[in-house]
């Protein structure tokens, strides 16, 4: 373990490394159910992932619903309990950090939440929602310092001029002018790893591209990790340079964005992406539909989780989880039949 | 079999009258499936209420007509009305997870329009419920079952067999893929085009998605400020987007095919359907405007088969 660490410590690239990562839910059972079979039952909602993140990069964490991709983002910035493994942020283990260290490094880990709708405070000014963080965090010593670091902000994200929103409740801007306050307070805590949760899934398409850029350009600007969460492949390859596919906790397929869209290898990969609908009649795809449904994080299948709905499925499947093998160099797929 | 004609609707609000939906006009033949598709506010899912006249109160259709085999659906009366809902027309609603009854199993749900319509005795209905069941790929033993055991793809699917069940000749879906993954999204829509077929059904499918659209209709209209823009058959609209809204909608919508290119969103918001800009609603967010579009709103000229809204067609 300590060479490990070691090894982290000595490369700058990595900014963000997970190990055998679990989190698993317990479920409340009855009385008698929990005496008769003396087992607990848990959700397993990321069970056994390992993946880094390189500094710089846009990390695309695509998935259907359920598939558990939302917890491991929330994992990853401290904001759910961990079962077991390991999460390194730039050489520091956070599951292992005691409270105090942890809230210190969570200025340098922040989250952007999926609807601008709710995540947002429907009492609070706009001045307010973005002063908040730097408030709690006791970042400025004075009333001039937290206005200055507030407009500073807003027009980082391009809510200019100002004085036309710091006012304003979040009920009279629009979802793109919302996901932008959201945005603008999670930049007053300067962080360097951010967690985008679906960040444009709940806006009307012709915005979506305005935020995603917007997004790309912070990126550059303060030379941010993205950690990016959706369910929509052609919005990560418009943002991500790396993405990796999850299926009921665990992560099937990782590489570049462009070989994991353009060559996919994985079953489920390949359907994923036959399935998305294509605007120009001329492309469209032959589609592989995989029938039924997900099975439930409680009752994993077996083996490999897709071989209930595998296509190509074999004896192996059923007995054996396929590990996460390295196909090429940085592309990993975990399927025996590749 | 569907026609609007000209169709307006307001809404009476607090604020001042919000105008809609605007002088919409299009028709509907057997088995055609027509792809409303628009920004959020633009007027779509208050059209499809009103083609099943669900509308909310303070909601008026100000002038139109819909005609429904050629029977004017707005001079019916409350019971002519009823006759009609659900045997003739029905709407597979938006949201699957809300638009079910939470306490009661879904057999009994999906039997109440047979039962109210009269078309059957409970026995009949139940095996009519279950073959339609069987119908949308949900197994027949689950009839019984309440809405909350099932998964947001098989509540959908009971929704649209409950929309299907007094066989009408026209449904109406308003957003049937929100909140479904990608994959249930596709298995759905795989069944309604099987539907389509089997049961020469015709669909009017209202959705934000046009990618969406373009794979399951067969006509395309885009929306704007309760305004056609732009109405045709889709590979027309798709391929050769005429009207700059279209264009701009469709640089929007990124693509997995191909090289990755530069998005383009649109600037600005849809205008307040209370104060319209004058001219063109989209006037505003044109990048292609004339000095007329400001002044004199254009009005929907047909061109090959299609129709547009825009000064620049000639």
């Amino acid at each position: 373990m300590g060479d490990i660490l070691h090894a982290i410590e000595s490369s700058n690239d990595v900014i963000m490394m997970v190990e055998d990562l679990k989190v698993w839910f317990p479920v409340r059972a009855g009385l008698i159910s929990s005496i008769l079979k003396g087992e607990k039952i848990f959700i397993k909602a990321v069970d056994g992932v390992s993946f880094k993140i390189n500094k710089g990069d846009v990390l695309s964490l695509i998935g259907e619903s359920g598939c558990g991709k939302s917890t491991l983002g929330k994992a990853l910035v401290g904001l759910v309990d961990v079962t077991s493994g390991r999460i390194i942020y730039r050489g520091r283990e956070i599951t292992s950090l005691n409270r105090r260290s942890i809230l210190e490094l969570r200025k340098e880990l922040q989250i952007i939440m999926q609807d601008p709708y709710e995540s947002l405070p429907p009492h609070m000014t706009v001045f307010d929602i973005v002063a908040e963080p730097l408030l709690v965090n006791k970042i400025v010593s004075s009333y001039d310092e937290l206005e200055n670091n507030v407009v500073k902000a807003l027009e980082d994200v391009g809510l200019t001029p100002y004085q036309d929103f710091i006012d304003k409740f979040p009920h009279q801007l629009s979802g793109g002018q919302r996901q932008r306050v959201a945005i603008a307070s999670v930049l007053t805590l300067k962080p360097k790893f951010v967690v985008a949760d679906e960040p444009v899934s709940m806006l009307d398409v012709s915005v979506r591209a305005e935020i995603l850029k917007l997004m790309l350009r912070l990126k550059e600007e303060f030379d941010l990790t993205y950690l990016f969460i959706t369910h929509d492949i052609s919005i990560a390859k418009y943002i991500s340079n790396r993405s990796a596919i999850m299926y009921l906790g665990s992560i099937l397929e990782m590489g570049d964005t462009e070989k994991v869209i353009e060559e996919p290898i994985h079953p489920y990969t390949k359907a994923l992406i036959s399935v998305v609908p294509e605007f120009n009649p001329k492309t469209l795809r032959k589609k592989i539909i995989l029938r039924g449904e997900v099975p439930s994080p409680i009752n994993k299948p077996h083996g490999c989780p897709l071989h209930p709905r595998c296509p190509f499925n074999q004896e192996i499947c059923k007995i054996k989880t396929p590990e996460l093998r390295e196909l090429e160099a940085g592309h990993y797929v975990a399927c025996h039949l590749v | 079999m569907l026609k609007v004609d000209s169709l307006t609707i307001h809404y009476y609000s607090r604020r001042g009258v919000v105008k809609a939906v605007n002088d919409i006009s299009f028709t509907l033949g057997r088995g055609e499936i027509l792809g409303i598709c628009g920004e959020s506010g633009c007027g779509k899912t208050t059209l499809g209420l009103a083609l099943i006249r669900l509308l909310p109160q303070n909601a008026k259709i100000v002038s139109g007509k819909i005609l429904l085999d050629g029977r004017d659906i707005l001079s019916l009366n409350d019971y002519e009305l009823s006759n009609i809902r659900w045997n003739q027309i029905s709407m597979i609603f938006q949201g699957a997870m809300n638009a079910l009854n939470p306490v009661k199993r879904i057999g009994d749900q999906l039997i109440e329009p047979l039962i109210i319509h009269g078309k059957c005795s409970r026995e009949k209905a139940f095996e009519r419920a279950k073959e339609f069941l069987r119908l949308v790929g949900i197994d027949p033993v689950r009839i019984n079952s309440y809405p909350h055991t099932l998964s947001g793809g098989m509540r959908q699917r009971v929704l649209i067999a409950m929309a299907l069940i007094c066989s009408p000749k026209v449904v109406i879906a308003d957003e049937p893929f929100t909140a479904l993954d990608v994959m249930t999204q596709a298995q759905i829509i795989e069944l309604m085009k099987e539907l389509r077929e089997k049961l020469n059904l015709s669909i009017i499918l209202i959705t934000h998605d046009l990618a969406l659209a373009s794979e399951l209709a067969t006509k395309i209209m885009i929306m704007y400020a309760g305004r056609i823009m732009e109405y045709g058959w889709v590979k027309d609209v798709c391929e050769k987007p005429l009207h700059p809204y279209t264009q701009k909608l469709i640089k929007a919508i990124p693509s997995l095919s191909g090289r990755a290119v530069a998005l383009e969103s649109i600037p600005g918001s849809p205008p307040s359907l209370i104060n319209m800009p004058k001219g063109c609603p989209f006037n505003p967010r044109c990048s292609l405007m004339l000095n007329k579009c400001r002044e004199k709103e254009p009005a929907l000229k047909e061109m090959d088969g299609r129709y547009i809204a825009c000064h620049r067609i000639q």
